[in-house]
């Protein structure tokens, strides 16, 4: 069974989780199963948080402020989910094509965004001072167990990972993978990782495409126009960073975008 | 000492660095023109000089925490204090190689390497811990990270290695992630219970540093 997850937790987002679902129901005809993981369980759907780690979270700080998608590496906390193929979308993304080819690729490795929009070599500048990932967890393919690594890292090394890394995405750059041979996940198997133990060779991006950035663009240095519909991608992000700072920097929440409001009535 | 030799074999290496940064890695070229200022030159002699006064005889296998591309502090620590062997953990894969070019005269002898292992989580490189003991650990930019008892528990629960430690109360920048406001501050974060020095100092950028010297 294919198992389609979103997260969700506070009182952002109350509608978002019902359009992502009719999203999907309109760009998926693989059998599949929608998930909510959430701290406030109220449909069919939705799955109950743990919170074994909000002791570690420091709201002041705000780091590693999106910890509760990592749950989700463990997948046998949650006995619902009994398939073995999974995805993982943000509620504040626009779903333009069919989603099909996000579980019909190879899975030696699983795929996380890889932001075409980032400026590599800025990236690598910034390598140290933690920010400038071209990672973006917006969308994730994985098979059972494949996270769990990750999962026992954040585990073990939790007051490590809460108090230095602000973002998961910065997190999964510097743990999990190479920036600077981006491609030897895909030549690599997985071997086993202890527990508590990293790889940079576990991520592998997904391809051009896939995924752009309403408020970045989408591939460095030639197409970086912002605020754009590419219907030819399959996904548009809108990046968390913008939504919860929505109004404060000036930027419009995804939902006041006349644009994207009309590509909502699907 | 409050300064560096500078000497052929120096010249050559660290020549050749800048020239090979400004070809190869742009990207970095003002991060290591940031790297080679009056004040990063101030803070690592002031740190030179004081473990020297701790301690005048040699240390034979050192940590260096954070070290960045390291030119200063390696060739203080090598030619001002004699210590024997060095590796600096820098997560940046960039630091690791660009401090291997400043450093070469050093790599070529056996007393340098870099590593761009978290030893936060992640064990010491295989080839210092064939070198014994380690008896001096480095961490010259505090501010940057997790506090240090991490590493002086994760790796050093059966020794106690000289540490030395430099951080600062200055919080503009957004990578310093763990800013100090005194000395005891400092030493209280790595679980330092027998400092023999402590200080602070104003730099000529105008930035306050702290240091602890201490087991």
């Amino acid at each position: 069974m294919k198992n389609i997850l979103c997260v969700r937790w506070g009182d952002k987002y109350n509608d978002h989780v019902e359009k992502l679902k009719q999203q999907v129901e309109t760009r998926c005809s693989l059998d599949y199963k929608f998930f909510c993981l959430t701290d406030k369980p109220k449909y069919s759907y939705d799955i109950q948080l743990p919170t074994t780690w909000d002791h570690h979270f420091d709201p002041v700080r705000n780091g590693f402020w999106a910890y509760r998608k990592c749950y989700m590496f463990n997948e046998d906390l949650f006995p619902q989910l009994d398939g073995d193929e999974f995805v993982y979308l943000d509620q504040d993304i626009l779903i333009h094509n069919s989603i099909d080819s996000l579980f019909l690729r190879d899975t030696n490795n699983p795929w996380i965004v890889r932001g075409w929009w980032n400026d590599t070599e800025n990236c690598k500048k910034n390598y140290g001072k933690i920010k400038s990932t071209p990672l973006n967890s917006s969308i994730i393919r994985w098979n059972r167990g494949q996270l769990k690594p990750v999962y026992d890292h954040i585990n073990d090394h939790a007051d490590y990972i809460f108090f230095t890394y602000s973002t998961i995405d910065n997190y999964f750059n510097h743990f999990w993978y190479n920036l600077y041979d981006e491609f030897e996940a895909e030549t690599s198997m997985l071997d086993d990782i202890k527990k508590g133990e990293s790889t940079k060779k576990l991520f592998r991006g997904f391809e051009q495409g896939i995924a752009y950035s309403w408020y970045k663009g989408n591939i460095f240095p030639e197409d970086m126009d912002l605020n754009k519909v590419r219907t030819d991608n399959m996904i548009c992000l809108f990046n968390n960073s913008y939504s919860i700072n929505a109004g404060k920097t000036g930027d419009e929440h995804m939902y006041e975008i006349d644009e994207v409001k009309k590509l909502w009535n699907i | 000492m409050e300064y560096l030799k500078y000497y052929p074999e120096l010249s050559n290496n660290w020549s050749r660095a800048l020239s090979s940064v400004a070809k190869r890695n742009t990207w970095a070229a003002k991060r290591v023109e940031q790297s080679m200022t009056s004040s990063q030159l101030e803070s690592k002699l002031w740190l030179s000089s004081e473990l020297y006064k701790v301690q005048p005889e040699s240390f034979k296998n050192a940590i260096i925490v954070g070290g960045w591309y390291c030119h200063f502090l390696t060739e203080a620590l090598i030619n001002n204090n004699n210590v024997k062997f060095i590796c600096n953990y820098d997560i940046c894969k960039d630091s690791q190689l660009i401090s291997y070019r400043f450093n070469r005269r050093f790599k070529d002898e056996g007393k340098y390497i870099a590593s761009s292992r978290n030893i936060f989580t992640m064990l010491l490189e295989g080839k210092q811990r064939q070198k014994g003991l380690i008896d001096l650990v480095i961490n010259p930019s505090c501010e940057h990270m997790f506090h240090m008892k991490r590493i002086k528990d994760k790796h050093f629960q059966k020794t106690r290695p000289m540490f030395v430690l430099q951080s600062t109360d200055e919080e503009k920048y957004d990578d310093h992630i763990n800013c100090v406001y005194s000395t005891d501050e400092l030493a209280e974060q790595a679980g330092l219970i027998d400092v023999v020095y402590a200080g602070e100092k104003i730099l000529s950028n105008g930035m306050k540093r702290f240091m602890v010297i201490g087991r």
